[in-house]
């Protein structure tokens, strides 16, 4: 395992002041239209891909999981496993999500994630990985107390999406208000804490806020309804006009 | 009428000169060995007990390609009980998460695979080169990779896993490399093992089938090849304990007789008949589009229509309609398969040359820079009516004229795959069947999966 001296240098990470939140909304918006216009197939490859570079970076994971929330090594080893074991589940669904949720095909567009303060890795995964599988990006605000999981997920992605389709954001100041009032849909489903000022700026701009689901975890969401929030509703014109 | 193509090397079919073609595709690419034996036995002569060696042709030439070892009832029986043994003891116990990470290796492992797959079908059923490389490559790698994202998704498909049991795959040398692997990574998907029942031209793309399952680190033994033809070794298959389900490809006729021998037991079975093609072209069809999609299938031949092919076109456009097809079939280029340049390679049986030949009601030269003695058949338009009967399988099409489009459900009886062109729906293609709505192959998990 990595230990700290070993640990390759990061770029320097987003604040997650207005400036920083508002770069990286311009980025994933630049970077849906790119990953929406692949196929199912090609996104699942994509994300295939991503699961190989987490994969082999799985002892500096296991690391900054274990570093970033304290957790024993088995636990972190879990986490990470189970951040893999999704990966390759969504990098199969993504040709296969008119299945899972049928009548639905839509682009999710720019979604924003909030991830808990204490489940700095897996959370924001099983957040932002549906998003990507259905074509669309994610600014993501990682763990105020242990961001490093995150954004050292966000480089994995970037060695196999294009550039900007997961940005992530440190948890300073109001970055999370900055970002609901941004994005039309914010996943704030795996943090159970005060979400009162989020709610606010979501409902000032016009944007949702998707709650923790009500008397259970979030990471008991089937796959359907994980990303069934971020598929809009099927545009029969859209359908009617497709080529087969 | 032209004369009946020979079986063997001819030179009586008239020729034209034209520019000489380029360089052909290595055939050593295949690896074609100079027997194909079932999987599991070794050394280059017929095991004992196995049956006689059916001779595989270069449909290009007559040549002797290579020869294909039948397999024995009892060798066929101990194959497909190895097989339940090695997905019993290696495969079954296995998560859905861990089958779904072998099948992705064994797609990613198939990209090496695509090359030797398309000179093998050019070679054995006179597949042009490039259709197998630029066509059948990428769809087989889908196929492959998204068969492979149902294994850990069973109970999301509502389907159960089927650990340790065996599917038989039926391929013939029409069977296409994606339908192969789609069939083969499902089946793997369930935990089920596979056995490959080749028949004897598609043997060779199933031995480097499953040689590339052997690379990808799937278990030995779990996916397996018996080549062959024998009514009596197929029967020890239908009767084996193990079998959980059969895909099979062919005519409607001998699907309901294997549905007859696999009824008693109760074994699913997934047929897929041969593809009769019909486009419908209706007022308001795209029609450089319908008419380029047409010459695709044209020239896919009986590759891609083994049930051939046919075009209904309302009376309005009937004369433009034909006249675009007899321009551009008159273009397609036949040639070897294995040249790059060729658009219509020769049909993968002399039966079908001849039943081709016999349709036309002119001759047709061929070109004489083609190697005699191939079962060469020029592609082509025939006008078709209420009396007249569809054309055979091959690179040619039947036309028929609609007077209304009330006469459209009557004549679509038989077809598997039918593209509709202009009409209510806009411009189209508008796919029906079976096949155009299952792209995620989902209707195949669940028949065999239950």
């Amino acid at each position: 395992m990595a230990d700290a001296g070993a640990r390759p240098a990061l770029r320097p990470r987003a604040r997650g002041g207005g400036e920083d939140v508002r770069a990286a909304l311009t980025g994933a918006a630049r970077a849906a239209t790119a990953w929406w216009g692949q196929s199912g197939l090609q996104r699942g490859r994509a994300l295939l891909a991503v699961a190989a570079e987490l994969e082999s970076r799985r002892a500096q994971f296991v690391d900054e999981v274990r570093r970033g929330e304290g957790l024993r090594v088995t636990e972190a080893v879990a986490a990470v496993d189970a951040t893999v074991d999704d990966a390759v589940r969504w990098a199969g669904w993504a040709d296969k999500l008119d299945v899972l949720v049928p009548g639905r095909w839509g682009a999710p567009g720019v979604v924003g994630v909030l991830a808990p303060a204490a489940d700095a890795l897996l959370a924001p995964a099983r957040a932002a990985l549906p998003v990507l599988a259905a074509g669309g990006t994610v600014v993501l605000v990682a763990s105020p107390d242990a961001p490093r999981p995150a954004e050292l997920l966000g480089q994995a992605v970037a060695t196999a999406l294009p550039a900007g389709c997961l940005a992530v954001l440190h948890a300073d100041g109001a970055s999370a208000e900055e970002l609901a009032g941004a994005v039309a849909r914010l996943d704030a489903r795996w943090c159970p804490g005060d979400l009162r000022a989020v709610r606010r700026a979501a409902a000032a701009a016009g944007g949702t806020v998707l709650e923790p689901p009500a008397g259970r975890d979030a990471h008991a969401l089937d796959d359907a309804a994980r990303v069934a929030p971020h598929l809009p509703a099927e545009n029969p014109w859209l359908r009617a006009t497709s080529p087969a | 009428m032209t004369s009946p193509l020979p079986d063997r090397p001819d030179s009586g079919v008239p020729r034209v000169r034209r520019p000489p073609r380029r360089r052909l595709e290595d055939p050593a690419a295949a690896g074609l060995p100079a027997l194909c034996r079932a999987t599991g036995s070794d050394g280059d002569e017929p095991a004992a007990g196995a049956g006689a060696a059916h001779e595989l042709l270069d449909p290009a030439t007559g040549a002797l390609l290579t020869r294909v070892s039948e397999t024995s009832p009892a060798a066929a029986a101990a194959l497909l009980a190895r097989t339940a043994a090695s997905a019993r003891a290696d495969w079954a116990w296995l998560s859905g998460e861990d089958r779904a990470r072998h099948l992705y290796a064994l797609a990613t492992v198939l990209e090496a695979a695509v090359r030797p797959l398309a000179v093998t079908a050019a070679l054995v059923a006179g597949r042009p080169v490039r259709d197998g490389l630029d066509v059948d490559g990428p769809a087989l790698l889908d196929a492959t990779f998204s068969a492979a994202g149902w294994a850990d998704k069973l109970a999301a498909a509502g389907v159960r896993a089927r650990p340790g049991g065996v599917v038989v795959v039926v391929a013939t040398w029409r069977t296409p490399a994606a339908d192969l692997l789609a069939a083969t990574a499902t089946a793997l998907a369930l935990g089920c093992g596979v056995l490959l029942r080749a028949r004897p031209a598609a043997a060779p793309a199933a031995l480097l089938v499953a040689r590339a399952c052997a690379e990808a680190g799937l278990p030995a033994g779990l996916v397996g090849v018996a080549p062959g033809a024998d009514a009596a070794a197929d029967a020890a298959l239908w009767d084996a304990g193990d079998l959980a389900g059969v895909v099979a490809g062919g005519p409607a006729p001998e699907l309901r007789e294997l549905a007859l021998d696999l009824a008693d037991r109760g074994t699913p079975l997934v047929a897929q008949p041969d593809p009769a093609g019909v486009d419908v072209l209706l007022p308001g069809a795209d029609l450089p589009a319908a008419v380029a999609a047409v010459l695709r299938a044209v020239a896919g031949g009986a590759w891609r229509r083994p049930g051939g092919s046919r075009v209904l076109v309302a009376e309005a456009l009937a004369a433009e309609v034909l006249a675009r097809l007899t321009e551009g079939a008159a273009a397609l280029r036949v040639g070897h398969p294995l040249d790059r340049a060729t658009d219509v390679g020769p049909c993968p049986s002399a039966e079908l040359a001849r039943a081709a030949a016999s349709a036309r009601t002119r001759p047709a030269a061929v070109p004489a820079d083609l190697p005699e003695g191939g079962w060469w058949a020029l592609p082509g338009v025939l006008v078709t009516g209420p009396r007249s009967a569809p054309p055979p399988p091959g690179p040619l099409v039947g036309v028929r004229t609609l007077r209304s489009e009330a006469e459209v459900p009557a004549l679509l009886a038989g077809a598997d795959e039918v593209i509709v062109w202009g009409g209510r729906s806009g411009p189209g293609p508008h796919r029906a069947g079976d096949r155009a709505v299952d792209r995620t192959g989902l209707a195949l998990l669940r028949r065999l999966g239950g």
